[in-house]
C-alpha cells in the first residue's frame, strides 16, 4: 500500500467517524429539546369521569 | 338481540359449532384498537400475539408507561393497535395512567380517534377488572372484552361462565391465553366485525361522583354471582406459601441480599471463560490483520484503534447478557413486585415508598427506561427525587469499567466459600450506588422536594416459571443494543481517539509512549491531570475519563486504544494485566489498588450518559425547567463522584493499599 493510499484510507474513516459522532450529536440535542413533556399527575379526583 | 350476536363471537366448547357469524367490517381506513386493562393483566403480551412484535412484557405492575402501536392484517383489513400503560380506572391516578384516559377520550395530540376498546382481563382477577370493564363499557363504544389467562383459574378454584358473563355484561367476550396465543385467532375475528356490533346498554340517568362507583360495585357484585363459581373453601395456594417466607420481615430482606449476591457473583464466575474465549478471539484476528498488511498507518488505526478499542468492549457481552438474564428473570417469576414491598420500609425513611424501587432496580439494567419508569409514581415530588437518584443505580454500560478495574486490582481470593473477593466486590459496587441513590432521595426530600410520602399500595402478582422465549427476547435485545453501540458510537469515538492519540508525530523514531504523551490526547491529558491528579490517577486515565463521558464503556475502550491491546493471552484480560503491570516516569506502578478503587467510585456516582440527560429533560418538564433538572443531576452526581472517588483514595492509602495489585 502506498502512503499516500494510506494517509487517504485513513483520513476518510476519521473523517467519517467526526461527521458521526458530530451529527448523533446534533440529533440528540433537537431530539431532547424538540419533544413535549407529559403530562403531569392529575388532581385524583374523580373529576375526569365527571368530564363525560 | 344483543346477547345473541355476542354469544355467537365467544368461544364455545369442543363440539358446538359455532353459527354463521356476521360478515366483517372491512373500513376504507385502517381500524384502530386500544387495548386497556389493569396493570399486569397481560395487554402487552396480548398485544405481541396479536401484531407479532416483540415489546417488553414482565411480571410486575408499569412496565408500559407510553403508548405502543402495531399493526396486523385481517380479512383484507388493516387493524391498527395501540397497547396503553395499565390503569384500575378512567380516574388517573400517575402521569401513565393519565396518557392511557387521554387516548380513551380522543385527547391525546397525535393519536386518531379509536374504533374499538379491548378491555383485557385478568381472569383469575375479574372483580377487580370488571371495574375498568364497566367504565369502558359506559362510553358506549364498541368495546370487545378479552378474559386473559384462563389457563390460571383451575389452579385458583375457579369457574367461569363465559356466556353469562356475555349475558351479564352485554358485550362480547372472547376468552384468551395470550403467553400461548390461544384464542388470538378469534379475537381478530371478533375485532374486525366490532364496529358492526351491538353496544352494550348504557345506563340511563348516570350521577358523576361516589354514587357512581357504589352502583358500578354493585353491577360487579351481580356478575360475579350470575358467572362465576368457586370451588369450596379458599385454600392457602402456593404463591401465599412462597410469599409468607419472601415476604417476611427478617426473611424477606436476607432472601433480597442472597439473591443479589448470587447474580453478582455469577457475573464473574460464569461469563469469564466465555469472555476468556471472546479475548482470544480478538487477539486472533489482530494478529491476522497485523500478518495480512504492510505497517502503516492504516493497521494501526485497524489493530489498535478498531479491534483494540471496540473488541475490548465487545468482551463483556457474555457479561451484558448475563445481567440482562438475571434480571429478566427477577421480572419475569413475580419477584420484582416482592422486593418492592420488602425493601418498601427500608426506603420510606429517605422519603421514597417501593414504587420508586421497581425504576430504581430496573436502573441496574439501564437508567432511561428506569426514569420512564417512574410514570407510575403518582406524586410529583416522589417522582422527580426518584429520577434524579436512578442514574446512580450502576447500570449495564458501568459493568465493563467495573468487571475491568475488578479483574485488574482485586485479587480472586475465596470468600466464604462460593464466593470470590471480585464478586463481593462488584456486589458493593451496587450496593454503594444504591445506598448513595437513598441518601441521595432523603437529601432531596428535605430540601427541594419536601413533602409526605404516600403509603404503598402495590400488587402482587402471581409467581410464574419465566418463559424461556420472553428471556431470550430481552437478553438479545439488550445485546443486540450493546453490540449495536460497539459498533456506532464505540467505534466512532474509537477511530476519533486513535487519531488524537497518534497525531501529531513530530518525533518519528521516538519511543511509542513519548509519541503519545506528545499527540493530542497526551496535550489534552496533561490539561485534565491536575483534576485526576488527587485521586491518585494519571493522564490517561484523565482523558478516558473525559472520553467517557460520551458513553461509559468508552473508558475502556479509550484506555485499550492507549495501552495499544490488540492480543489477548487467554487466561485473563489483556488489558487488565497491562494496567496492573503499567509503570509511570519513575519506574513505579502506574495505578495503586487506593486509586483503583477510587476511580470505582467514581464511576459508581459519576452521570456519564447523554441519553440519561436527555431522558431527564423531558420527563421533567422540558424546555429550560427539565435541562434546570438534568443540569442539577449532572452537577451533584459529579461533585459526589470526585469527592467520593477521593476519599475512597486516601482511605486507601491511609489503609495501606497505596502499592500494586
Amino acid at each position: 500500500m502506498t502512503p499516500w493510499l494510506d494517509a487517504l484510507a485513513v483520513g476518510v474513516a476519521v473523517g467519517g467517524a467526526l461527521l458521526y459522532v458530530l451529527v448523533r450529536g446534533l440529533r440528540r440535542v433537537r431530539a431532547t429539546f424538540r419533544r413535549a413533556a407529559p403530562r403531569g399527575p392529575s388532581c385524583g379526583c374523580d373529576c375526569a369521569a365527571s368530564e363525560r | 338481540m344483543t346477547a345473541l350476536a355476542t354469544r355467537d363471537m365467544a368461544w364455545r366448547p369442543a363440539g358446538h359449532a359455532a353459527p354463521p357469524a356476521a360478515p366483517p367490517v372491512v373500513p376504507a381506513q385502517p381500524l384502530r384498537v386500544a387495548l386497556v386493562g389493569n396493570p399486569n393483566c397481560g395487554k402487552s403480551t396480548l398485544f405481541n400475539a396479536l401484531t407479532g412484535r416483540r415489546e417488553k412484557v414482565a411480571n410486575f405492575p408499569g412496565v408500559t408507561v407510553e403508548r405502543v402501536e402495531g399493526r396486523y392484517e385481517h380479512g383484507g383489513a388493516t387493524v391498527m393497535v395501540l397497547d396503553l400503560p395499565g390503569t384500575y380506572s378512567l380516574s388517573p391516578d400517575a402521569p401513565d395512567e393519565a396518557l392511557t384516559l387521554d387516548v380513551v377520550h380522543g385527547r391525546h395530540a397525535g393519536t386518531a380517534a379509536v374504533d374499538v376498546f379491548v378491555v383485557v382481563l385478568d381472569a383469575e382477577n375479574l372483580e377487580r377488572n370488571l371495574y375498568l370493564a364497566t367504565e369502558v363499557l359506559e362510553l358506549g363504544r364498541p368495546t370487545v372484552i378479552v378474559l386473559n389467562r384462563m389457563d390460571r383459574l383451575a389452579a385458583a378454584g375457579m369457574k367461569i361462565d363465559v356466556f353469562e358473563l356475555i349475558d351479564a355484561l352485554g358485550a362480547v367476550v372472547v376468552p384468551t391465553v395470550a403467553s400461548t396465543r390461544a384464542g388470538i385467532d378469534r379475537l381478530r375475528h371478533v375485532i374486525a366485525r366490532a364496529p358492526g356490533l351491538p353496544l352494550a346498554p348504557v345506563p340511563p340517568a348516570r350521577v358523576a361522583g361516589a354514587g357512581d362507583a357504589e352502583r358500578r360495585y354493585g353491577n360487579i357484585a351481580a356478575v360475579m354471582r350470575r358467572a362465576v363459581t368457586r370451588d369450596g373453601a379458599a385454600r392457602p395456594r402456593l404463591s401465599d406459601r412462597v410469599d409468607a417466607v419472601l415476604l417476611h420481615r427478617v426473611w424477606g430482606p436476607v432472601v433480597f441480599v442472597a439473591v443479589m449476591a448470587i447474580a453478582f457473583q455469577a457475573l464473574f464466575t460464569v461469563a469469564a471463560p466465555v469472555a476468556a474465549l471472546l479475548q482470544s478471539a480478538l487477539g486472533a484476528v489482530a494478529s491476522v490483520v497485523r500478518a495480512a498488511m504492510p505497517a502503516g498507518e492504516l493497521r494501526s488505526l485497524l489493530v489498535d484503534g478498531v479491534i483494540g478499542g471496540v473488541g475490548s468492549v465487545i468482551v463483556f457481552v457474555p457479561q451484558i447478557a448475563l445481567l440482562f438474564l438475571c434480571i429478566g428473570v427477577l421480572e419475569d417469576s413475580g419477584y420484582l413486585s416482592r422486593a418492592a414491598f420488602v425493601m418498601d420500609r427500608f426506603v420510606r425513611p429517605f422519603g421514597l415508598q417501593g414504587k420508586s424501587f421497581i425504576p430504581l432496580l430496573s436502573g441496574f439494567a439501564c437508567a432511561v427506561p428506569a426514569i420512564l419508569a417512574t410514570r407510575t409514581i403518582p406524586q410529583t415530588r416522589e417522582r422527580l427525587a426518584t429520577i434524579m437518584v436512578v442514574p446512580l443505580m450502576s447500570c449495564s454500560a458501568r459493568l465493563p469499567v467495573y468487571a475491568l478495574l475488578i479483574a485488574a486490582f482485586v485479587p480472586p481470593a475465596t470468600v466464604a466459600g462460593a464466593f470470590t473477593l471480585q464478586g463481593v466486590a462488584l456486589l458493593a459496587m451496587y450496593l454503594l450506588g444504591t445506598v448513595a441513590a437513598l441518601a441521595s432521595a432523603a437529601v432531596f426530600r428535605r430540601t427541594l422536594l419536601r413533602g409526605a410520602t404516600r403509603a404503598l399500595i402495590l400488587e402482587m402478582p402471581p409467581y410464574a416459571v419465566p418463559t424461556p422465549r420472553v428471556l431470550f427476547a430481552t437478553v438479545s435485545q439488550r445485546v443486540g443494543v450493546f453490540v449495536r453501540r460497539a459498533g456506532t458510537v464505540i467505534f466512532a469515538i474509537s477511530v476519533l481517539l486513535w487519531a488524537l492519540g497518534r497525531y501529531p508525530r513530530p518525533h518519528e523514531h521516538a519511543a511509542p509512549e513519548v509519541q503519545l504523551a506528545e499527540s493530542s490526547l497526551g496535550r489534552v491529558g496533561r490539561a485534565v491531570e491536575p483534576a485526576v491528579r488527587p485521586l491518585g490517577l494519571d493522564w490517561k486515565v484523565g482523558v478516558a475519563m473525559v472520553a467517557s463521558f460520551a458513553a461509559r464503556e468508552v473508558f475502556v475502550s479509550t484506555m485499550a486504544t492507549m495501552y495499544g491491546v490488540e492480543s489477548g493471552d487467554g487466561a485473563r484480560p489483556a488489558l487488565a494485566a497491562r494496567l496492573r503491570a503499567a509503570k509511570d516516569a519513575a519506574g513505579r506502578p502506574a495505578y495503586t489498588i487506593a486509586a483503583a478503587l477510587g476511580l470505582l467510585a467514581f464511576y459508581v456516582f459519576a452521570l456519564m450518559c447523554t441519553s440519561t440527560l436527555a431522558v431527564t429533560v423531558r420527563e421533567t418538564g422540558g424546555g429550560w425547567r427539565g435541562a434546570g433538572w438534568a443540569a442539577l443531576q449532572f452537577s451533584y452526581m459529579l461533585a459526589l463522584a470526585w469527592g467520593c472517588g477521593f476519599l475512597v483514595y486516601r482511605a486507601g492509602l491511609a489503609l495501606g493499599l497505596g502499592v500494586a495489585a
